[in-house]
């Protein structure tokens, strides 16, 4: 079956659909009027021409028919009658806020809160604010829900999706700042962010008087408890007389909620137990220098389009490939050093992607009927030229108890062409360290096998072995069939 | 600290008052009424601002720099060459 895109049956002005690797959007006739105020938006113009709203073009009558038909016949319900049918840039390898690391998540807030103030001048404003309208490409993010923009009540001087924003960008990442509580941990069960009674329970006494606290935690906190349960209230919204006085009250509210944004932003390089890996001293000099020029020299004979650097670290070979011309999706089980992988390649202005995953539990298929929300293996799986897997496979042995030809075989689907590979024998210190006196677990372990069971899915195009004797790394040709 | 328990006053009045803002409130949206509290707020703030605007536009000094086309900024006529 088909899958429908993330939150697509959510949006009852239009269907998000996957039809043969296009981002296909059909709009039915609810949705004409809150489509044609963006399209004609010169915000959205200008935020498109700049790359911070997905790309998009209106599939001409023709090509749109063909694409309903083509959607029709892969059993893809589309409920309504279709107005317009658009199709958006279809970014490499899409992204949930569960695989970001903190300061993809505060970008992604500062997106949605620059696009929100731009709208208004225009008389535009967002239906709602989550971080599941955006992406990213390469490390921007990019603004993806068109249909979210519509025509504003000039009186109305409510953000309807205030609440939203609070629960789903400064909350979560106040929960992470203070707490440490991963984005994985909070957005992997709760689609819509984090409601402040929670972290309320978390603060202590002082905390809950304290700014951001106060506002954005203690105050709604209260607040909430004085509702009348009975549902007695009246439900009318009051708008401003003057619509001038609407949009001020707007632009201020925009302009605190940066504010707290700002308060809520991750510290930068927290340490965490791997930040300091590459620099720490556990490898020789000689050792990191001579497999960053290996890597180097294999990647510039290789000539990959896309990189999946799997157990990134800090970076030094998403870098390195990135640096030779190729898109990158890096990713890592730690937030704080794909947090600095992110910033590098921002700085650089790089194409790489880092993620949050765990490549022995990545993220599985989510939400509704397991339906919503693609899992990481199946976004990755045939989505680049080359897999890097350095320093990874002895982890995924020992610490996983994963057999190695497993290993090999993901790494297989995972690429179209090519993989490097470092393999590390069980003499190695770091194998040792990690194997902790159960070493007979792997006594059967050596060069030979390893390559046995690498020839079972690849071709070994080189090896070159490493300082200190008991590693090597791999370039490898995936076999066709 | 200050600053944040000048907030809890007209917070704590709002909650015991909250019936005469008109507004619907969802059970647990104590965030949306946080809202509203932050728009009267800013609202307030719009009309002391355009209260002020018109004190300055009546004050014989304001109008007179207002009013007076051959007065530059840089002390002499525009385009007169300076840089």
């Amino acid at each position: 079956m088909t899958p429908r895109l993330a939150s697509s049956f959510r949006d009852p002005s239009g269907r998000l659909v996957l039809l043969d690797g296009r981002a296909i959007r059909f709009v039915n006739p609810e949705g004409r009027e809150t489509f044609q105020a963006a399209w004609e938006s010169p915000t959205v113009g200008e935020f498109m021409k700049r790359g911070r709203i997905v790309r998009s073009r209106i599939v001409e009558a023709g090509e749109a028919q063909e694409l309903q038909a083509l959607a029709a016949t892969r059993g893809l319900d589309l409920d309504h009658d279709v107005d317009v049918v658009l199709e958006h840039e279809h970014l490499f390898v899409p992204s949930y806020p569960y695989e970001w690391p903190p300061e993809m998540l505060y970008e992604a807030g500062v997106l949605t809160l620059d696009l929100s103030e731009a709208l208004l001048g225009e008389g535009l404003g967002l239906k709602d604010a989550t971080p599941y309208n955006v992406l990213y490409r390469g490390p921007e993010p990019v603004f993806i829900d068109f249909l979210s923009i519509e025509r504003r009540n000039p009186h109305d001087a409510t953000w309807l999706p205030y609440a939203q924003f609070v629960r789903t960008f400064l909350l979560p990442l106040l929960a992470n700042r203070k707490f440490g509580i991963s984005l994985n941990q909070i957005f992997s069960v709760h689609r819509d962010g984090l409601e402040p009674d929670e972290l309320y329970r978390l603060c202590g006494p002082l905390q809950r008087l304290g700014r951001p606290y106060l506002t954005l935690v203690t105050i709604p906190h209260l607040l909430s408890g004085s509702d009348d349960a009975g549902g007695k209230r009246s439900a009318r919204t009051k708008e401003a007389k003057d619509p001038e006085r609407a949009r001020y009250v707007l632009d201020r509210l925009f302009r605190h909620l940066r504010k707290q944004l700002d308060r809520a932003k991750p510290i930068s390089r927290s340490p965490s137990a791997w930040s300091d890996y590459t620099s720490s001293g556990v490898h020789s000099e000689e050792y990191v220098k001579q497999k960053l020029e290996t890597v180097e020299k294999m990647i510039a004979k290789l000539r990959p389009d896309s990189v999946l650097d799997v157990g990134c670290n800090t970076g030094d070979f998403t870098i390195v490939a990135a640096h030779q011309g190729a898109r990158v999706v890096a990713v890592d089980a730690d937030p704080a050093v794909v947090g600095s992988v992110w910033t590098r390649a921002r700085e650089e202005e790089l194409d790489v992607q880092p993620l949050v995953a765990d490549v022995s539990r990545p993220s599985p298929w989510l939400g509704w009927r397991n339906s919503e929300c693609v899992s990481l293996l199946d976004r990755l799986s045939s989505s680049v030229d080359l897999v890097l897997m350095l320093a990874v496979i002895h982890h995924l042995l020992v610490s996983e108890r994963i057999p190695l030809d497993e290993i090999l075989e993901l790494t297989a689907d995972l690429t179209t062409r090519w993989a490097i590979v470092e393999y590390v024998s069980p003499e190695d210190h770091m194998f040792r360290h990690l194997a902790r006196g159960r070493d007979a677990l792997h006594a059967s372990l050596d060069q030979t096998l390893f390559e046995e069971v690498c020839k079972r899915h690849f071709t070994i195009l080189d090896s070159q072995p490493q300082p200190g004797g008991h590693r090597r790394v791999y370039a490898l040709e995936k076999k066709r069939g | 600290m200050l600053r944040s328990v000048w907030y809890t006053i007209p917070v704590a009045l709002l909650v015991w008052h909250s019936e005469a803002l008109g507004f619907y409130i969802d059970p647990g949206s104590g965030a949306l009424l946080w809202q509203a509290v932050l728009s009267a707020f800013f609202g307030a703030l719009f009309f002391g601002r355009r209260f002020v605007q018109f004190v300055r536009s009546k004050l014989p000094g304001a109008q007179v720099t207002e009013a007076d086309p051959t007065t530059h900024p840089a002390g002499g006529p525009p385009g007169d060459g300076k840089s």
